[in-house]
């Protein structure tokens, strides 16, 4: 797993490549508390790199989710695609996430 | 068949994982269902190494087989009698407040694979994913 943070426009993009398992998700979910101490905000997690997803990945999310919104925050996705579409949208996270094709429909969307 | 007995920890997944997808590939299966075989042995291993054993951890044997309609892993462990299959479907339309942290791991077996099924037998808790290869 590879995950970069930036900040743009209001947003923190966070791009996680290669694969959030339960070998990695422990890592992500230490970062993910790290930047909702840091400030919190809205917070778009960009999966383009993204090509295995578990029940722990899924965790890792739902977690940052949780954390984020106890601070006001908000957390959307994009870039899903293979199996980490399918486990996300079999999982119904799309109560409670905003779920989008790309980054820019993201930017658009929120402004 | 390809047979391996992994320590039933957290931090081996990793190798059972690749593990398995030696043998899912050697046995023909296209990139995604190697994946869906990754996915559901990943959960069920998880689900072996935090319920099957009290304190120092047991094994989990292993076994993949391919044949020509079928891909089966068997995962068998020695431990404390458990079902995953009997536990409750989680609640897919709740919301964040709702959602336990946790739950969708045996749910996501079920979706990825053709067949899931559970045996207690002479002591053992055996788990069996199956695949139709045919279609």
């Amino acid at each position: 797993m590879e995950v970069s943070k930036r900040q743009e426009q209001g947003l923190t993009v966070v791009s996680v490549s290669g694969r959030l398992d339960a070998a990695t998700t422990p890592d992500f979910e230490k970062q993910g508390s790290a930047w909702v101490s840091e400030g919190g905000g809205t917070f778009v997690l960009d999966f383009t790199g993204l090509t295995y997803i578990s029940s722990a990945g899924l965790r890792g999310i739902l977690s940052l989710a949780k954390k984020l919104r106890a601070t006001e925050g908000r957390l959307a996705l994009c870039g899903l695609s293979g199996l980490v579409k399918d486990v996300i949208g079999v999982s119904g996270f799309e109560a409670f996430l905003s779920i989008y094709d790309t980054l820019d429909e993201v930017r658009q969307g929120d402004s | 068949v390809a047979e391996y007995v992994f320590p039933a920890r957290m931090e081996v997944i990793p190798q059972v994982v690749d593990f398995v997808s030696e043998a899912a590939e050697a046995a023909g299966l296209d990139a995604e269902r190697v994946m869906h075989v990754q996915l559901a042995v990943e959960e069920a291993v998880v689900n072996v190494a935090q319920y099957a054993y009290e304190g120092p951890p047991g094994e989990v044997l292993v076994r993949a087989q391919g044949t020509d309609q079928r891909f089966t892993v068997e995962l068998v462990d020695t431990g404390a009698p458990f079902d995953p299959l009997a536990g409750e479907e989680p609640d897919l339309q709740a919301d964040l407040e709702e959602r336990p942290i946790g739950g969708l791991g045996i749910f996501l077996i079920r979706q990825v694979m053709d067949e899931v099924h559970y045996r207690r037998e002479e002591g053992r808790n055996i788990l069996t994913l199956v695949l139709d290869t045919d279609r």
